[in-house]
């Protein structure tokens, strides 16, 4: 899998390309968890790209998901339909935010940000 | 139902099996020219049983001689994972809690269960001293 990083803000956005498998979902867990660590607390992982999910890859957000503090986000868009039903059938849609698009996601990050 | 096309893979006991037998179900998936829409949850189930098996299977002594193997038919899509270790049945575990809040999720405990609901029919069978694990997934009508 592939990961474009782009900071619009103070939200960084990671752009998923291609498939979060059993071989991609160590690295990328490992990324974003260093992310936070560093200090990133508002997160939109673009999905529009992203073809394939496994559990691997649910695990991996999840895990990252509890890694954040209370006051931190993330937030998913532009799911495709494959990854949107892994999403339903695992519960993750009950958990996270998740928006049409980037920039939707985005809007949402500003508004909670200023409420 | 006949079955109109039938492969067999010998799988190695190494993880990086799971993506050479994925890119199998890829090629057969295009040269069959077999429905898109499906393809995605059929991988995702295949490496889920696969992995499982190569991960948390048990043999004394020798291989666990892994096999893969592709059904296709009229109206679905089939595929059999079976080995030789020590006889375990992976639908038998519970399921996890989905509707837990984020701070009681767990990270593991996924892929089976997406197995069962990525599926129309699976099934568990001991069988000639072997596991066997079986996946059907329906051709969307049309």
């Amino acid at each position: 899998m592939e990961t474009l990083e782009e900071k619009i803000g103070d939200v960084k956005v990671l752009h998923l390309r291609g498939r979060l498998d059993l071989a991609a979902a160590p690295e990328f867990e490992s990324r974003v968890k260093a992310l936070i660590a560093g200090g990133e607390n508002r997160i939109i992982l673009d999905c529009r790209d992203l073809k394939y999910v496994s559990s691997s890859g649910i695990g991996a957000f999840i895990s990252c998901g509890k890694q954040l503090t209370n006051s931190g986000a993330l937030v998913f868009a532009g799911l495709t339909h494959h990854v949107q039903s892994v999403f339903e059938m695992t519960g993750l849609t009950r958990i996270f935010t998740i928006c049409q698009t980037k920039e939707d996601a985005l809007r949402r990050l500003e508004s909670d940000g200023n409420s | 139902m006949t079955t109109h096309y039938k492969t067999s893979i010998k799988v190695r006991d190494d993880l990086s099996e799971v993506a050479r037998v994925q890119e199998e179900l890829s090629g057969l998936w295009a040269s069959r020219s077999l429905p898109p829409d499906i393809e995605m949850d059929v991988s995702v189930a295949l490496e889920e049983v696969l992995s499982n098996v190569l991960r948390h299977s048990v043999v004394e002594g020798g291989s666990r001689e892994i096999r893969v193997v592709f059904f296709v038919d009229a109206a679905g899509f089939e595929f059999e994972v079976s080995d030789g270790a020590t006889p375990y049945d992976p639908l038998s575990r519970p399921d996890p809690d989905v509707s837990l809040p984020l701070s009681q999720r767990e990270a593991g405990g996924l892929g089976i269960y997406l197995v069962r609901r990525l599926a129309d029919e699976v099934s568990y069978e001991r069988r000639d001293g072997r596991n066997h694990l079986r996946f059907r997934k329906l051709f969307p009508d049309g």
